[in-house]
C-alpha cells in the first residue's frame, strides 16, 4: 500500500515536473526577440498571414500555449520546423534519437562494467597502482569537461595516427564520420569516462565502509572464505547505491552527448538540438527540449520507483 | 579491621597521627582551569587542517596566480595602432601561427604597395600559335623584390605565339617535393592562382591566403587556346621557383613596438607564447583577458545563487508548515528539470552576452543551497546550544550572529566554491554551442569555439589554453574537496 502510494506520489511530481518544464520552453521560446518568422527571408504579407495560421501564430497566447500542449502531450506531435519547410520534429526524433541512445548505451554499458571492477579493485588494493590510477581518472573524469577529452580523444586516437604516423584511413579510426562500427570507438570512450569516475568513486567508498560494518566481521568471524566474503557480502551490498546515481549518469551522458556528438560528426539528437541553435529554429528547440527533457524526467522516475522498490527505507520519507 | 591486601605494612598508630600526612591542598582557584594550550577554534582548526593538505594548498596559489595575471596582464599589453585592445586586434598577415618568442619582421608601409602589372611593349601579337609540341613556359621566372606575406611579385619573359600563362601555386609543408617535380610533373604543380589572357604580360603578384610560416613553390605554364575549338592546350614542362615568404609588420604597428622603427628596417615582432588564432589574434592575450569574465562569472554566480537560495532556505525553514512544503516541492520540481537544456533554452531567449549569462546561470543554480539551508535551520532551530542561548535571554540577532551564522557558514564556502568550476565549465560550454557573449568579447570558452573551428589542422590552438582550462578545474576542484574535509569535523584527527 505505501509503496503504491509512494509510486503514485512520485508519478504526480514527474507530471507537474514535464508540464513546468513545457511551460518554461514556451514562454522563453516567446521570449525571444521577434516573432519565429521574422528570422526567415523577407516574405509578403499574403504568405506571412498564412503561415502564422498554420502554425497557429494567429491565436492569443493562452489559447497557443494550450493548443501546443494538447498537441505534444495528448497527439505526441511536435510541430513542424520553421526552417525546412515539411520537416517534423517527430522524424527528427525518429531518426537522430536512435544514434544518440546507441552511443548512449554503449558508454553506459563500458562506463558502468569498467567502473565496477575498477571501484572493487581500488577498494580491495587500496594505495596499489590500480587505486592510485582510478583515483586520477576520478578527479579529471568529475572535474573536467567531457568536450576536453572528446578533443583529446580526437586528437590522439584519430588524428596523430592518421597524418603523422601514417595510419590507414580506411580500416583506422575516423576523427568525424558516422555508420560504421568503428565510429562508436571513440564517443563511448569519451562519454564512459565520466561515468567510470563517478561509479568508481562511489562504489570505492561504500566498499570501505561495508567493509568497516557488523555483518561483515560476523561473517569473517563464522570463517567464511576471502572470495565469498567479498562477494557475496561486500559487494552486493555496496553495488546496491549504485542504482541512484543512473540517473544522474544518463543526465551527465545526455548532456555531454550534447557537443561530443558535433566534435565526432554523430548525427544523433545532440546535433539536431545544436543546429536549430544555430538556426533559431524555435519549434525544433522547444520540442527537441521537451523531449530530451522529457525523456530525463522519466528516466529519474524509473529510478526513484527502482530504488523505493529495492530499498524499503526510501518509501517512508 | 586489618586488610593486608591494600598496604604494604600495616600503619603505626603514630604514623597514623603524623600531621603531615594531611596538610590540605593549597588552593588553586583560577589556576586550575587555565588551559595549558592555545584555544583552537572551529575556524583556526579548519585553516590548520587545510594548511597541511599540500596539494590544496598548491591548488590555492595556482587559482591565486591565475587569478592575478588575469587582472594585472592586460594592463601590461602592447599598445596597437588602431586603439582596439590587444586581445582583439588582429593581424591577417599573421593567423594560425604557432608559439612564438617573437620572429623578426619586415617593417612596411601602412597599405602594402603593389605595383600594376607590367606589359612588354614590343611583344609581336602577328605571330602564329604554336603547336602543342612546341609550347615553351616562359623563361627567366623569377620573384620581383621581397616576397612578403602581402604579396609575392613574379616576372618572366614573354613566349611568342601563346595565348597566355597559368600560374601555380603549391605549399612545401613536411612533403618532399622540389621544383624539378614541379616542373616536370603537372599534378604536382597544386592549386592555380591565376590565369593571364595576355601573353605581353610579364608580372603578377599573387596576394591571396600566405602563411609566412609556409614555403610556396611557383610554377608558370604557358598555354594556346584554338580559335576554333576553343580547346586549351598547355606546355608540357614548367618554369618554377621556390619563395619563402617575409613576415611584414606595418609601420604604425612597428612604431608601437619600437618608437624609432623605419620602413625598410627588420624588427623583432610580437611575441606570442601561445600563437595566433584565425584572425591573427594572440591567443594567450585573449585567454588572459578572459579569466576577467570568467572569474568574474565564478564569483558572481555563486554568490547570487547563494543569497537567493538562502532567504528562501531560510523562509522556508523558519515559516514550516504548508508554506515550507509547497517551497520545497517547487524547489524539488526545479532539481529535477533538466538544467543543461534550460540553461541553453535561456541564453537562447535572452541572447548573448555577459549579463543574460549571469540570469541563465543564477536561475537553477540557487535550489541546492535552498535545500541544504532550509535543512540548516531547521536543525539549528532545534538545537539545544541555540535553546540554552534563547533561555538565557540572549536577542535574536546575536543568536543569529553568534550561533546560527558561524554554522551555517562551514556549509557555504563549502557549497559555494564546489559551485566555481561548475560555473566556468558551463561557461565553457555554452560558448562551444555559440552562445557565449558577444563577438569579439574574450572568454575561456570563445577561445576554445574559435580553436575547434579548425581543431584538426592547428591543435595546439586548443590544447594550450584548454591545458589552463583544464588546470584551472583541477585546481578548484581538489582546493573545494579540501575545504570540504577542513570544515568537517568528523575527519578532525584522521590526517
Amino acid at each position: 500500500m505505501r509503496l503504491l502510494r509512494f509510486i503514485l506520489q512520485r508519478l504526480f511530481l514527474a507530471v507537474i515536473t514535464l508540464l513546468t518544464l513545457f511551460t518554461l520552453t514556451f514562454f522563453l521560446m516567446r521570449a525571444v526577440p521577434g516573432d519565429p518568422l521574422m528570422r526567415t527571408k523577407e516574405i509578403p504579407e499574403e504568405t506571412r498571414r498564412n503561415l502564422e495560421q498554420r502554425y497557429g501564430l494567429d491565436k492569443p497566447l493562452h489559447q497557443q500555449y494550450f493548443l501546443q500542449l494538447s498537441r505534444i502531450f495528448i497527439h505526441g506531435d511536435f510541430g513542424t520546423s520553421f526552417r525546412t519547410v515539411g520537416r517534423e520534429v517527430n522524424d527528427i526524433i525518429r531518426e537522430q534519437f536512435p544514434v544518440s541512445a546507441g552511443v548512449g548505451i554503449v558508454s553506459v554499458l563500458i562506463g558502468v562494467t569498467t567502473g565496477i571492477a575498477l571501484g572493487i579493485i581500488a577498494a580491495l588494493y587500496r594505495n596499489s597502482v590500480i587505486d592510485r590510477f582510478a583515483m586520477f581518472l576520478c578527479v579529471a573524469g568529475i572535474s573536467l569537461p567531457s568536450f576536453l577529452f572528446a578533443f583529446i580523444f580526437q586528437y590522439s586516437l584519430a588524428v596523430y595516427p592518421l597524418t603523422q604516423l601514417g595510419f590507414n584511413p580506411d580500416t583506422w579510426l575516423r576523427p568525424a564520420g558516422w555508420g560504421e562500427p568503428r565510429d562508436f570507438i571513440m564517443p563511448s570512450i569519451t562519454l564512459s569516462l565520466g561515468i567510470i569516475a563517478s561509479i568508481t568513486r562511489m562504489l570505492k567508498s561504500q566498499m570501505i565502509e561495508v567493509g568497516f560494518s557488523e555483518y561483515v566481521k560476523t561473517a569473517k568471524a563464522k570463517g567464511v572464505s576471502l572470495a565469498r566474503l567479498v562477494v557475496m557480502h561486500q559487494i552486493r551490498n555496496a553495488i546496491l547505491p549504485i542504482i541512484s546515481i543512473i540517473f544522474p549518469i544518463l543526465v551527465f551522458t545526455m548532456s555531454g552527448s550534447l557537443i561530443i556528438e558535433g566534435v565526432f560528426g554523430i548525427p544523433g539528437l545532440g546535433r539536431a538540438y545544436m543546429t536549430s541553435i544555430q538556426n533559431s529554429d524555435y519549434n525544433v528547440i522547444m520540442g527537441l527540449t521537451v523531449f530530451f527533457g522529457g525523456f530525463l524526467i522519466i528516466m529519474n522516475l524509473i529510478t526513484d520507483i527502482l530504488y523505493g522498490v529495492i530499498d524499503p527505507r526510501i518509501r517512508v520519507g | 579491621m586489618k586488610n593486608n591486601n591494600l598496604s604494604p605494612h600495616e600503619l603505626t598508630a603514630d604514623e597514623l597521627s603524623d600531621a603531615r600526612l594531611f596538610t590540605p591542598q593549597p588552593a588553586q582557584g583560577a589556576a586550575a582551569e587555565q588551559l595549558s594550550r592555545p584555544v583552537v577554534g572551529y575556524w583556526k582548526d579548519a585553516l590548520i587542517r587545510l594548511s597541511r593538505n599540500r596539494i590544496a594548498v598548491f591548488a590555492l596559489a595556482l587559482i591565486v596566480f591565475v587569478a592575478l595575471v588575469g587582472v594585472v596582464g592586460p594592463w601590461f599589453f602592447p599598445n596597437t595602432s588602431d586603439g582596439t585592445p590587444y586581445e582583439n586586434s588582429q593581424n591577417l598577415n599573421f593567423i594560425n601561427q604557432g608559439p612564438t618568442l617573437g620572429k623578426p619582421v619586415l617593417v612596411i608601409e601602412d597599405a602594402p604597395q603593389f605595383m600594376d602589372d607590367k606589359v612588354d611593349e614590343t611583344y609581336d601579337f602577328t605571330a602564329p600559335l604554336l603547336k602543342s609540341g612546341e609550347l615553351t613556359p616562359p623563361s627567366a621566372f623569377a620573384v620581383v623584390g621581397q616576397a612578403t606575406v602581402n604579396g609575392v611579385t613574379m616576372s618572366w619573359n614573354p613566349v611568342r605565339g601563346v595565348s597566355g600563362y597559368q600560374i601555380y601555386r603549391t605549399v612545401v609543408s613536411g612533403q618532399p617535393i622540389s621544383i624539378e617535380d614541379v616542373v616536370t610533373d603537372a599534378g604536382m604543380r597544386g592549386l592555380q592562382v591565376a590565369t593571364i589572357s595576355n601573353p605581353a604580360q610579364t608580372t603578377y603578384t599573387d596576394s591571396s591566403g600566405l602563411n609566412p610560416a609556409e614555403q610556396y613553390i611557383y610554377s608558370v605554364v604557358a598555354y594556346v587556346l584554338d580559335p576554333n575549338t576553343q580547346e586549351e592546350t598547355v606546355s608540357e614542362r614548367a618554369e618554377a621557383l621556390q619563395a619563402s615568404l617575409v613576415q611584414t609588420i606595418s609601420l604604425a604597428d612597428a612604431q608601437a613596438l619600437k618608437a624609432d622603427a623605419q620602413v625598410g628596417e627588420t624588427i623583432r615582432g610580437h611575441a606570442h607564447l601561445f600563437g595566433t588564432d584565425a584572425l591573427g589574434r594572440d591567443i594567450l592575450a585573449r585567454m588572459i583577458t578572459g579569466t576577467r569574465i570568467d572569474f568574474f562569472l565564478a564569483l558572481l554566480v555563486p554568490t547570487v545563487s547563494l543569497l537567493i537560495g538562502l532567504c528562501y532556505g531560510a523562509i522556508s525553514g523558519l515559516m514550516g508548515g504548508k508554506v515550507d512544503m509547497i517551497l520545497m516541492r517547487i524547489v524539488e520540481i526545479l532539481d529535477t528539470l533538466p538544467e543543461l537544456l534550460l540553461l541553453i533554452l535561456i541564453q537562447v531567449a535572452l541572447g548573448k552576452g555577459v549579463g543574460s549569462l549571469v540570469i541563465a546561470l543564477c536561475a537553477f543554480s540557487w535550489t541546492g543551497y535552498a535545500r541544504v539551508l532550509r535543512g540548516e535551520v531547521l536543525r539549528l532551530r532545534e538545537i539545544e546550544f541555540v535553546h540554552a542561548s534563547r533561555l538565557l535571554g540572549a536577542p535574536l540577532m546575536s543568536i543569529i550572529f553568534r550561533h546560527v551564522a558561524p554554522n551555517l557558514l562551514g556549509i557555504i564556502i563549502v557549497m559555494w566554491s564546489a559551485q566555481i568550476p561548475r560555473i566556468i565549465t558551463s561557461e565553457a560550454f555554452l560558448s562551444l554551442f555559440g552562445l557565449g557573449v558577444e563577438a569579439p568579447m574574450a572568454t575561456w570558452g570563445t577561445v576554445l569555439q574559435d580553436a575547434a573551428a579548425h581543431f584538426q589542422q592547428y591543435p595546439a590552438q586548443f590544447f594550450l589554453p584548454a591545458s589552463i582550462l583544464a588546470a584551472t578545474l583541477l585546481a578548484f576542484y581538489t582546493l573545494g574537496d579540501a575545504l570540504r574535509d577542513a570544515f568537517d569535523p568528523k575527519l578532525r584527527g584522521r590526517d
